[in-house]
């Protein structure tokens, strides 16, 4: 029995077009022009309870019109959904008792006060009963690790330690779903982990289900088991996080800050004319050319070098090797590529496969 | 009597409230403190100039000095509890622009009175205290009068809460109405402070309707010189439909709010 | 060396200084009244509640009148009232939120970056605040002045009373700005300013006399009012515009200037203290 059920979920804005001047106001007002935006096209799509879902897409996709509309926020234009067995819009108040939202830049904590008294405040607000509240709070106070935190004032807590308050604060009166809105964003690396742990953790121990959207890709590869990617109102692509992975998400961005200009790397391919890394792999005795696919080069710029090295092809570890043969390194970064990259190639595939089968036909 | 458990969950709903407010304020105690003396102080100064000025001059026959204390107690007091436990309403337009309402929304509680008593404001408490002062060191009620003094304020906080919800709920509509409710505030609290004996005709009417200043503080004068059930009785209902039709405005302009063609509101 | 040359090149270099600081200072104050004109709404709604209490008050007094049945109170017409009372309000209603403004800049850190600025932090500051306040002020007189019009009709005012008010206001208005900067400075040392800038405001208005000349009150109340620095503010122009009385001109003169000596002293006093501050500890 799914915990979400969407079917042809649609949501069109209309705002009345104002025009400058006041001969165009007053146009506006006598007869006003709509303007319309389909924010989200017909969308159809379920998920099961226990499931780890990741939403993705860039900004404007339509994926904050979405949520809210599931969590009865915004009433949709056409479509039908059902989450909890609810209608989110129409049972709002009741549906509320059983889903959690956390946004990662607005804070449901009182800035002046120590978690504890929000806690307290969250506890009335949802009417819970008290002896099971204090038991779920000091559960999730030792599973979170903030009991050293819960007497500070939130305003003196680093971001780490209040997104982890935060996430047990929307987690006191047992949430069946937790929509998760950028919880990671501006964290440190070991912070990052921390909340994807805690929530793999927590989805292992009592089956929350799992509503997240962000744009780093490590959340939603280590976090989430299923992906959804919405662009334009539309979903264009459903497919297991693996999926996601093995397509897209294997090229990692390496920036690198050499101690010698970055050109000495380089040589021109005479084929292609465009620049290439050329170093000597350790498994070689020549230096090679290596394969453009497998490492390309981004920018080059005095000792600044950026390549995308495709991880499946070549792994990391040799190039940077080689790289380092030649030159120190100063300084490196790698990413994964951001979301509107993944996206991008999500439509050039989608895109090569349509030609692929308009060819086969 | 689920009526009664009702009112029990809503009151210990803003009873929580209140006292996260409290806890807020006096994580900054001397700024606390002093915001609650410069509201006597503020108050007390009043007071005394209008005091001494119905003193010299009285306005009508049968005009007590004492009047005007009463006139200013329950205003005072009125305003005080409503910006003590209703605090947020003067920022309701701002949250309706902002899109701040959504957090609300998805919370199990009553979307109107969670907005209103989010935020508190702390020089509310001198308002309070000075009334509650002047009236027992002033007038010296006995305790069925003090009663009905405290019974009285409580109604005209209500009646400024929903006022305030009023012209913050006409943001739905006109865009943002900050500005105008704050003003319409001003204009509240001035007719309160002042004897009812001095407006005749169109502004009478006007006092108690759209700008109830009438119910606010001439009314309970009226009763607490000369009690009456009836005179309750519609002080009451006014209140009560005053409120009724604050929350009607606001709802009106949710369902606008949730589709999301507010003026300017898309992402 | 020949001395004239050089001194008229001093009084020309001098005089040179005064033009430009004078142009400086009168671009801040110019971009200051352009800044507060998008204010016009906001201005609009404070203007509105001068008309709520210029109505309500003018009922009151028409009340207490001819329930007293006399024209005059107190030395003060009915009309003399009204007049009175636009002319105080449009002072006090006019004050800009300057203790927040420098509250604010003290607290930011920004006040270390303004010191640094060739001109002055305080004249800057007053070149702002005159331009805030004198758009203000001329809102509310064209206001206020058409209401009382209507409710009580063209005021009796003297040719010396007319003439003598711009000089008791501009006084006046230095008065508040020493007062309202120096309670500003107080940022360096307590949590917040705002309580004591609304007391003072309040002493203000209530001493001296918005809501109605000194003259209401009973002795001994009245003269220890009046010997107050805060009737040098409100009462003493208004009073000088509806009722001026040439042997009180001169002392009320004095009492503002000496008012306005004292206060720049003692600002100046807390400004250097601070200063201080500033250099020792950084902001």
């Amino acid at each position: 029995m799914p915990i979400i059920e969407v079917e042809r979920l649609a949501k069109t804005f209309r705002s009345r077009e104002r025009s400058a001047g006041l001969r165009g106001s007053l146009r506006s007002f006598v007869a006003p022009r709509y303007r319309e935006r389909e924010a989200v096209k017909p969308i159809s799509f379920s998920l099961e309870p226990g499931e780890l879902l990741a939403f993705i897409g860039p900004n404007g996709a339509g994926k904050s019109t979405t949520i809210k509309m599931l969590t009865g926020i915004l009433y949709p234009t056409s479509g039908k959904a059902r989450v909890l067995g609810l209608v989110p819009w129409q049972q709002r108040r009741r549906l509320s008792f059983r889903i959690a939202s956390v946004y990662g830049q607005k804070s449901q904590l009182w800035y002046h006060l120590p978690p504890q008294d929000t806690f307290d405040l969250l506890a009335r607000i949802y009417e819970l009963d008290m002896r099971e509240y204090r038991k779920r709070r000091d559960f999730l106070v030792e599973v979170f690790d903030i009991g050293e935190h819960m007497r500070t004032p939130a305003r003196k807590l680093s971001l780490g330690e209040r997104m982890r308050c935060e996430l047990a604060a929307a987690l006191l009166h047992k949430p069946s779903i937790i929509f998760l809105d950028e919880p990671t964003i501006g964290l440190d690396v070991i912070a990052k982990q921390r909340i994807r742990d805690l929530l793999g953790h927590l989805h292992a121990e009592e089956g929350v289900t799992v509503f997240l959207t962000s744009h780093d890709a490590g959340d939603i590869e280590q976090v989430c088991r299923r992906a959804i990617v919405i662009n334009h109102g539309d979903i264009i692509l459903d497919a297991p996080v693996a999926k996601l992975k093995r397509d897209y998400l294997k090229v990692k961005t390496v920036d690198l800050l050499l101690e010698e200009p970055a050109q000495a790397l380089l040589k021109i391919d005479s084929q292609t004319g465009r620049r290439r890394l050329s170093v000597q792999l350790p498994t070689s005795i020549h230096e090679e050319l290596l394969d453009t696919e497998g490492v390309q080069v981004l920018k080059a710029k005095d000792r600044g070098l950026k390549l995308a090295i495709d991880t499946s092809r070549t792994p990391l570890e040799p190039v940077i090797a080689a790289i380092m043969q030649h030159s120190h390194i100063l300084d490196m970064t790698i990413s994964d590529p951001p979301m509107e990259e993944i996206i991008a190639t999500i439509y050039r595939q989608a895109g090569r496969e349509e030609v692929q089968l308009e060819q086969q036909n | 009597m689920s009526l009664i458990k009702n009112c029990i969950r809503t009151l210990r709903f803003i009873g929580a409230y209140l006292v996260a407010n409290l806890q807020a304020a006096m994580e900054y105690r001397a700024a606390f403190i002093a915001q609650v003396i410069t509201m006597i102080a503020n108050d007390s100064l009043w007071l005394f100039f209008w005091w001494t000025y119905f003193r010299q001059f009285p306005l009508v026959h049968g005009w007590q000095s004492t009047n005007i204390v009463v006139i200013w107690a329950v205003a005072a007091c009125g305003f005080g509890i409503g910006m003590a436990v209703f605090g947020n309403t003067p920022r309701l337009a701002a949250l309706i622009m902002n899109g701040g309402l959504d957090a609300y929304l998805g919370m199990p509680r009553n979307v109107l009175l969670h907005v209103c008593i989010t935020a508190s404001d702390p020089s509310a408490w001198g308002d309070i205290m000075f009334a509650i002062g002047a009236f027992l060191l002033i007038l010296r009620p006995d305790p069925l009068h003090f009663a009905l003094f405290l019974l009285l304020a409580l109604q005209a906080a209500l009646i400024f809460a929903a006022f305030l919800v009023i012209f913050g709920s006409l943001a739905f509509f006109l865009g943002n109405t900050e500005g105008l409710a704050q003003q319409m505030l001003g204009a509240l609290t001035t007719f309160s402070t002042y004897p009812m004996n001095i407006f005749t005709g169109v502004v009478r009417l006007l006092l108690f309707t759209v700008v109830p200043a009438g119910f606010v503080s001439f009314v309970p004068l009226q009763l607490l010189q000369r009690f009456s059930w009836p005179l309750l009785a519609g002080m009451t209902g006014f209140t009560l439909l005053f409120a009724a039709i604050a929350a009607g405005i606001f709802q009106l302009g949710l369902k606008r709010y949730e589709s999301g063609n507010l003026l300017g509101m898309q992402n | 060396m020949d001395t004239s040359i050089t001194r008229r090149g001093a009084i020309y270099h001098a005089r040179r200084t005064l033009s430009l600081s004078l142009q400086k200072y009168g671009a801040v104050v110019r971009v200051s009244i352009a800044n507060n004109l998008a204010y016009v709404m906001e201005v609009f709604f404070r203007a509105l509640l001068l008309v709520v209490l210029v109505f309500i008050l003018s009922q009151l007094w028409r009340t207490t009148f001819s329930a007293r049945g006399t024209k005059i109170l107190s030395g003060f017409s009915i009309s003399a009232m009204v007049w009175y009372l636009v002319a105080a309000e449009t002072i006090a209603m006019s004050l800009p939120a300057l203790t927040r403004r420098i509250d604010q800049e003290v607290r930011s850190g920004q006040l270390a970056y303004l010191l640094g600025r060739p001109s002055s932090y305080v004249f800057y500051n007053f070149a702002q605040y005159l331009g805030e306040r004198l758009v203000r002020l001329t809102i509310n007189l064209v206001v206020g002045s058409i209401l009382a019009l209507i409710v009580v009709g063209l005021p009796h005012f003297t040719w010396m009373g007319i003439l003598a008010w711009p000089l008791v206001t501009l006084l006046a208005l230095c008065i508040d700005f020493v007062a309202y900067f120096g309670i500003g400075l107080l940022a360096f040392w307590t949590e917040e300013t705002s309580s004591f800038a609304l007391i003072f405001s309040r002493l203000t208005l209530v001493l001296g006399g918005v809501l109605a000349p000194l003259e209401i009150f009973p002795q001994p109340l009245r003269s220890i009012a009046q010997a107050l620095p805060f009737s040098t503010i409100l009462y003493g122009p208004s009073r000088t515009l509806v009722h001026f009385e040439p042997d009180r001109f001169v002392p009320l003169l004095w009492q503002q200037l000496i008012t306005l000596a004292v206060g720049s002293l003692i600002l100046l006093a807390v400004y250097r203290v601070a200063i201080r501050r500033v250099n020792i500890n950084g902001g």
